[in-house]
This record gives C-alpha cells, sequence and structure tokens, in this order.
C-alpha cells in the first residue's frame, strides 16, 4: 500500500494521522456523570493541554484512554484504528503511557529496578545492561537520572523524571501527564516543560493536566475545557483566548480577579505562634526540622516556600503541637483580639484528616467542637442544618452530604476539609498546600478566606509549592530547604527566581 | 570445646536459618506469618512421618516441604483472598498445627527411622577447626550454605524477586504494570511455608532424629523476629541463624561436658538472646521493613 493509500483508508488524506482520537466517551459513576459525549483528538508532535474545574472528569478521562476505567459509551481510535484498552497493559501495548499525579514508583528500589518493573525481559534482571540503556534513553529524551539512586531518596522533581523516563521506555508514543506541576519549584516546572517542548519536536503526543492557565499558554498547542463532564472548548488554540475567557468556560461565570489590600504591617504584638530554634524527627527518624526560627503575628499571613519534603510538614505539625520537638520551643498566644485556638489544613488530608468510608456530613462533626445532641446521640438533621449554614458562608460548595469521602475527586475533598476548618474562628490557622488541587474558582475563594482570617487579627501560616500565590497573598515568605529556614523574604518587591534558588538549596 | 559449640551453632542454627529464609521471602512479599512456628511443626511431623513410612530421608524432606506449604497456603488464603488480619491467622494456625501434630504424632512417637547422617566432605572436614565446624554435617546443612545467597540473588537479581519486593513495598505499583498483587502474595507466602517446613523437617530427621510433641520448641518463632534484625536480608539470616545455633547449642555442650547449669536457664538463652537484640535494634531496623508489610492488601483501592 502506497502511503497515499494508507491515509484514504484511514479517511483524513491531507492530515496527519491523529494519534489518538476519542469519540462521545461517557462515564457514569452512580448518579454522578462524570463525562458525557466527550471528543478529545490528539495529534502527533503536539501538546493538548486539559484543564477544568475539580470533579470536572479529567482524570476519569484520562483513566478510561488508560485502560483503568471501561466507557459506559463511546469509541476509541490509535492511528485510526477502534481499540478498547480494558487494562493499563493493553493501553501500552498500544503506545499510551500515562504518569498518574501520585506517581507508580516504589520508594525502596532503585531507579532501575523500577524501569525493570515495566520492561518485560528476561527472567534476570541484568542490571548493568539496564542501566546502560536507561542512560541512553535519558540522554535521548533529556531526562537525567541516576538509575542506581533509590527513588526515597530523590526529589519530586527527579522522581517525575525517573516516571516519564519510564513510561518512555516502554515505547509509549502518547504521553498522559496528569498534573504533573503541583507540586514542582518553579526552576523544575521550567526543566519539566523543556522535556515536554522535547517530546513535542521528536513527534510524541502529550496530554498535560493542569490548574494553572500560565502553564497552559507557555506549553500547550492546544487546549481542551471540559466542564461538569462535557467538554466546553474542544482542541483550540489557547491563543485565541484570554485568561478571564479561559476561566469563564471552566468555572461556567465570571471570576473577579483577588483583592488584596495590604494593610500596612500591623504593631508586632505578642506573637500568635513562635518557634525558637525548634528542631524535630520525621517519620524515618531523620531530623527533618533544623534549627528554626519563625515569629507569626496577629493579623499576619506568612507563607512558606520550599521543594516537598523540606520540612514543611514537620514545621506546621510542630506549630499545632502534633509533633515533639526535640530541641528548641514553641509558644503559641493565647488570645489574640479575642480569638481563640488553632484550626489546620494538613499536608495530606487523605491520610491525615480523611475517613474514605464516612460521607461529607459525618465529618463536619470530626473536628472536635461541640455537636448537637439528641439524648445520647448527635442531632443530624441539626448538624445538616449548621452544615448548609457554612458551606453557603464559606463559599466552596461542598460535595452533597450523603456522598462518602472515598468517591470524591482530589480537590473536592480538600474543600470538604477547607469548608470545615477555615469556617471558623481561631487565633492560628496553619494551612498546608490549601489550594492543591483545586480549581481556578475555588482556590481564589480559599485565598480570600485566609485573607479574611487575617483581617480579624488572626496569625496564618500558609505552606504552597506555588510561588505565584504566596506572592499574591503572603506578607512574608519564609523559603525552607532541607530542615533549615534559609530566608524570610518580605513578599513586598520580591523576585520569585531568587526565592527558587533559595529553595534548591542556593543563595538567593 | 569452642569447636563442638561452634559446630553445635551450624547444626542447630540450620532449621532457623531454613525458617528465617522462608519468612524472609513471605514478609518481602508483604504478608507476616506467625504461624512459621505451626509450618516447622508440621514440616517435623510430615518428614518424619514420610522418612519412617519409605525410608528415605530425602522424601522426609519432600513431605516437610509439603506439609509446611499446605499451612501456609491456608494462611495465604486468609489473609491474601478474605483480608483476615495476618497476626490473628497466624496465631491461630500455629496452635492448629499444634494441637493436629500432637494428634497424629502419637504413633510416631519412639519409631526408628533411617535418618540423615553426617556427611564428612573429602579433604574440606580435614582441615582443623573449619573442618569439624563446617563440614562435618548432615546434607541439609550444606543445602543451608547455598540457599542464603541463592535466595539473595532472587530478591534481588531477578523479575520474580523484584515483583515480591514490589508486592511488600507498593500494590499500586505491581497493579500498574498488570500483575497480580494476590499471585505473588500467594506464591511467596507459600514458598515461605516450604521452606519453614524444611527447617522442621531437619530437627526431626537430622538434628533429633526423633518425633515428640512441640519438639520446635519456639524456633519457629524465633525465626520470624530473626527476620526483623537481619532487616529482611538472607545473608544477614544467615549470620544471624547461626547464633541463635550457638546459644541453643550452649546447653547441650556444657550438659556433656559436665558443668552443671540450670537446664531450663539453659533453654531460655535464645529466647533471652531475641529480648536483648530487640531492645538494642529497638525501632532501627523497622525503618528497613517494606511498606505494605503492616497492610493488609486492600484490593478496593483502584485509584
Ligand atoms: N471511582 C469513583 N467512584 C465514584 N465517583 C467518582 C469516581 N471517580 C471519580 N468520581 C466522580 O466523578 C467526577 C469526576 O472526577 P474526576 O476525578 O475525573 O475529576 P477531575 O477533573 O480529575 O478533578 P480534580 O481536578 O479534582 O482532580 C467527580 O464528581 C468525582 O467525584
Ligand atoms: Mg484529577
Amino acid at each position: 500500500m502506497t502511503t497515499d493509500a494508507v491515509a484514504r483508508a484511514r479517511g483524513r488524506v491531507g492530515k496527519p494521522a491523529a494519534l489518538l482520537e476519542v469519540r462521545s466517551l461517557s462515564k457514569r459513576f452512580g448518579e454522578v456523570q462524570a463525562n458525557w459525549d466527550v471528543d478529545l483528538t490528539v495529534l502527533p508532535g503536539t501538546v493538548h493541554g486539559l484543564i477544568g474545574e475539580n470533579g470536572a472528569g479529567k482524570s476519569t478521562l484520562l483513566k478510561m484512554i488508560y485502560g483503568v476505567y471501561t466507557p459506559d459509551e463511546g469509541r476509541m481510535f490509535v492511528d485510526g484504528a477502534p481499540v478498547s484498552p480494558g487494562s493499563p497493559a493493553d493501553a501500552r501495548a498500544l503506545g499510551i503511557g500515562m504518569v498518574f499525579q501520585d506517581l507508580r514508583l516504589v520508594p525502596a528500589l532503585t531507579v532501575a529496578e523500577n524501569i525493570a518493573l515495566a520492561l518485560p525481559d528476561g527472567p534476570t534482571l541484568r542490571l548493568a545492561r539496564l542501566a546502560a540503556r536507561i542512560a541512553e534513553a535519558s540522554e535521548a529524551y533529556g531526562l537525567a537520572v541516576d538509575p542506581s539512586a533509590k527513588v526515597r531518596h530523590l526529589s519530586i522533581g527527579e522522581r517525575q523524571r525517573a516516571e516519564i523516563l519510564k513510561v518512555l521506555m516502554t515505547g509509549a508514543r502518547l504521553v498522559i501527564l496528569d498534573e504533573p506541576t503541583s507540586v514542582l519549584a518553579p526552576q523544575e516546572v521550567e526543566a519539566l516543560f523543556g522535556v515536554v517542548a522535547q517530546l513535542r519536536d521528536q513527534g510524541l503526543g502529550v496530554v498535560l493536566v493542569t490548574h494553572k492557565l500560565g502553564e497552559v499558554r507557555t506549553i500547550a498547542d492546544q487546549v481542551t475545557v471540559l466542564r461538569g463532564g462535557q467538554v466546553i472548548l474542544n482542541a483550540e488554540d489557547p491563543g485565541n483566548f484570554s485568561d478571564a475567557e479561559l476561566v469563564e468556560a471552566m468555572v461556567g461565570r465570571r471570576v473577579p480577579p483577588l483583592a488584596v489590600e495590604r494593610v500596612a504591617v500591623p504593631p508586632r504584638e505578642q506573637a500568635v505562634l513562635e518557634l525558637q530554634g525548634a528542631t524535630a524527627l520525621g517519620d524515618r527518624g531523620h531530623v527533618a526540622l533544623k534549627g528554626v526560627d519563625l515569629e507569626v503575628y496577629p493579623g499576619e499571613l506568612v507563607g512558606v516556600a520550599g521543594v516537598a519534603g523540606s520540612g514543611q510538614k514537620e514545621l506546621c505539625e510542630v506549630a499545632l503541637g502534633l509533633r515533639p520537638v526535640t530541641s528548641g520551643a514553641v509558644r503559641v498566644g493565647e488570645s489574640v483580639h479575642g480569638l481563640t485556638g488553632a484550626v489546620a489544613v494538613p499536608e495530606d488530608p487523605v491520610v491525615d484528616s480523611v475517613v474514605p468510608g464516612l460521607t461529607v456530613l459525618e465529618h463536619m462533626v470530626l473536628d472536635g467542637r461541640a455537636v448537637p445532641r439528641r439524648g445520647l446521640g448527635i442531632d443530624w438533621p441539626a448538624v445538616g442544618a449548621r452544615t448548609a449554614v457554612l458551606d453557603e458562608r464559606v463559599g466552596l460548595h461542598m460535595a452533597p452530604a450523603k456522598r462518602t469521602l472515598s468517591s470524591l475527586s482530589g480537590g473536592n475533598i480538600q474543600r470538604v476539609l477547607l469548608t470545615r476548618e477555615l469556617g471558623q474562628d481561631a487565633s492560628l490557622v496553619v494551612a498546608a498546600y490549601p489550594s492543591r488541587g483545586l480549581d481556578v474558582a475555588n482556590t481564589r475563594r480559599t485565598q480570600e478566606l485566609l485573607l479574611e482570617h487575617r483581617a480579624r487579627g488572626a496569625g496564618v501560616l500558609m505552606v504552597s509549592e506555588d510561588l505565584d500565590e504566596l506572592i499574591a497573598v503572603a506578607d512574608r515568605i519564609a523559603v525552607m530547604h532541607d530542615g533549615h529556614l534559609v530566608g524570610v523574604v518580605d513578599t513586598a518587591g520580591a523576585d520569585r527566581m531568587s526565592i527558587g534558588r533559595l529553595m534548591l538549596g542556593g543563595v538567593a | 570445646m569452642i569447636i563442638d559449640i561452634l559446630a553445635g551453632a551450624v547444626r542447630g542454627g540450620t532449621s532457623i536459618m531454613y525458617a528465617g529464609l522462608g519468612e524472609t521471602i513471605s514478609e518481602r512479599g508483604g504478608v507476616i506469618n506467625l504461624g512459621t512456628e505451626g509450618a516447622m511443626l508440621l514440616g517435623a511431623l510430615g518428614g518424619y512421618a514420610v522418612t519412617a513410612e519409605t525410608g528415605n530421608p530425602w522424601l522426609g524432606v519432600l513431605g516437610g516441604a509439603l506439609a509446611g506449604a499446605l499451612l501456609s497456603l491456608v494462611h495465604a488464603v486468609l489473609v491474601v483472598s478474605r483480608r483476615a488480619n495476618q497476626f490473628a491467622s497466624g496465631l491461630t494456625l500455629y496452635f492448629l498445627a499444634l494441637g493436629v501434630t500432637a494428634l497424629f504424632g502419637v504413633s510416631y512417637v519412639s519409631q526408628q527411622i533411617n535418618a540423615f547422617t553426617p556427611v564428612p566432605v573429602p579433604g574440606l572436614s580435614e582441615i582443623p577447626g573449619i573442618g569439624p565446624i563446617l563440614f562435618d554435617h548432615d546434607p541439609l546443612v550444606y543445602i543451608a550454605y547455598v540457599a542464603a545467597p541463592v535466595i539473595w540473588w532472587v530478591l534481588f537479581r531477578t523479575r520474580v524477586g523484584l515483583l515480591v519486593r514490589t508486592a511488600g513495598e507498593r500494590t499500586e505499583a505491581l497493579e500498574v504494570h498488570g500483575y497480580s498483587v494476590q499471585a505473588v502474595r500467594y506464591c511467596a507466602t507459600v514458598a515461605g511455608g516450604a521452606l519453614a517446613g524444611i527447617g522442621g523437617a531437619h530437627i526431626s530427621i537430622a538434628y533429633a532424629n526423633s518425633w515428640f510433641e512441640n519438639m520446635i520448641a519456639g524456633r519457629g518463632f524465633i525465626a520470624v523476629a530473626l527476620v526483623i534484625f537481619a532487616m529482611w536480608n538472607p545473608i544477614r539470616i544467615m549470620a544471624g541463624a547461626y547464633l541463635f545455633g550457638a546459644a541453643l547449642s550452649l546447653a547441650s555442650v556444657l550438659q556433656t561436658s559436665g558443668i552443671a547449669v540450670n537446664q531450663f536457664a539453659l533453654n531460655a538463652v535464645p529466647f533471652v538472646l531475641t529480648l536483648v537484640v530487640l531492645a538494642v535494634l529497638g525501632r532501627r531496623t523497622m525503618l528497613a521493613a517494606p511498606d505494605e508489610l503492616l497492610k493488609v492488601f486492600d484490593n478496593s483501592r483502584t485509584t
């Protein structure tokens, strides 16, 4: 057959054959229509941005493409031929590779061993030969990793590179990246996009999920917007739309810009939180927090920047009294401006705050506050009414009260916890990655909630990996590296690249 | 006397080593089997009975391995398929094995068998010191010398070993590559039980050359503790097993040389040693533990 005949057989003379074509895919989970009549076309040599609110159905769509879920309806074509991957292994055989947001690497194994897991190749591991192949592929794709390093000792960015390399070495021609940038420092995002651009130049197709419009503009050739499981914009050129238009497509309404009134630095009275040389051990017994000095004053929002795992988690837990210090001191002000107590959003809500089998409503009484009672039991109708008022006031629009948390998407779980914690008054607010996994509108609302706490006179400590977010809302930014507090930067006049250098252990 | 104690350490440590190697495989795959003591008891009786009936101790070893594998298969059904509590299942199976072997072993008590006898390695056994310590033993001792490095190689240098380790570290990573976590754990647990069974058979048909009730006397539990000290590493299991073997052989050597020490106190030595090692190492060893070890695999986690 000539090339022409092949093209004609595929019925698309003149156009490059789509790497992946999805037609009218639908998927229902119980009462939730997660995807409805979704079309998606990914061309070779392009980066396809996929954006949408939390629960819009992005992950569901990708998991159907990767064979994790089976679609209820619809068809899929790879290189024009109909396919129906029933498992990730099927999808990989078709040249589809996926990098999950939480990755699928084994921390205790080396990079080479992790890659060996994906490459069925003889009964023995022949690690030396494999290391040579890895080095060759690293070179070809510009993904530097040390094959003999244990994944546990790699930074998040390095882990991501290892996972992408693994996916490419299994022969993927379509690489799906589900929210890869939400855990990276700015420099690492740049490096990742360098790799993505190189893959595109080599003719691969890349699907990239993100909540950040700036990233779509930087790297995506086409953008598809999902809302409520349906396609709102299909493979459009992002250059043809303004930010406001894209946000409106995602959210279904206009979102006004964040109004931060920069109150003059309030008089430094008694600190709400005071750490002096705080040193603490991490979960694996290593020193994770090394002599940190930090004060948070009433009416102040202190941001904490750092690459994941630099001691932020331990800092928050020490501030809240959840983790003992091995040396140094922690003092929490009793009350300021009539406010008392602390509220917190943990770094990993699914592990630290969520009971998967309980409903949204049941989570609303798990915060230790007094609960309306009827006899010895809980007065659930009263809790329901209280929760409705709270949800209205907080404005993050939680999932229906009867849904169990195990059935919610990551962003929706986060919204339940944020509503519960940020909906009550406190003198100290500790929020770790509050907007992680949230869409544009909810990120905005969460930032407003934190600013409202600050305006009421609370001291707010906020950890985030999104420097733009910290620069937008924080009064001061404390930068952490390897357990040390390497610098406290005044946000006025802060420069993201120099903060990024501090985060990576350099000098500003 | 030192040579006697060291030779006794090798002989007495061999059964603990087999059981420890088996438990290492099982725990590397994410399944703790407290029934190891039970698998050794079944292996001891199975090995003894088959040797008695056939007159061939090699068939006895096979019988012991099968008996141990069978008990661990029940454990695997309970904890892998039914997702029962691993500790409850293991302990219950130990007590079951204790009862079953006491019941069916009665007819073999004081029966004579064609047991394994020491086979000095020509040449090597002549070396002063080393010879009697290492090269004047029954064949199962020699096989154990090879078994530890071979199992290390399988675990760390082959694909099967990689799958077992992944099952014990992160089940999602196994699933996403199209492997069945359940199948891998079944294989690891049953293989571990077979090795514990061989360890038990070593006691009855090579070490004590007799069968009596509860003859394993806690060696299986020592093996489970040993896996932790050895940080799930077969080579360290080898060293640790001989250390406990020395503690065990101390009793008999002191006795034969006429030194009067309280017998009960001597029997307690290996267990006191276990407690001391646990106290000294503390949580340090647990840092090397496979991540999934204490979780029972939950098949409902698909996302
Ligand atoms: N396994 C499941 N069982 C029940 N409902 C589910 C399941 N997976 C997803 N859903 C629901 O389907 C909808 C789409 O979820 P999905 O995870 O695809 O959203 P998303 O766009 O990836 O959101 P996020 O940005 O928060 O990751 C949500 O309402 C979610 O609660
Ligand atoms: Mg998602």
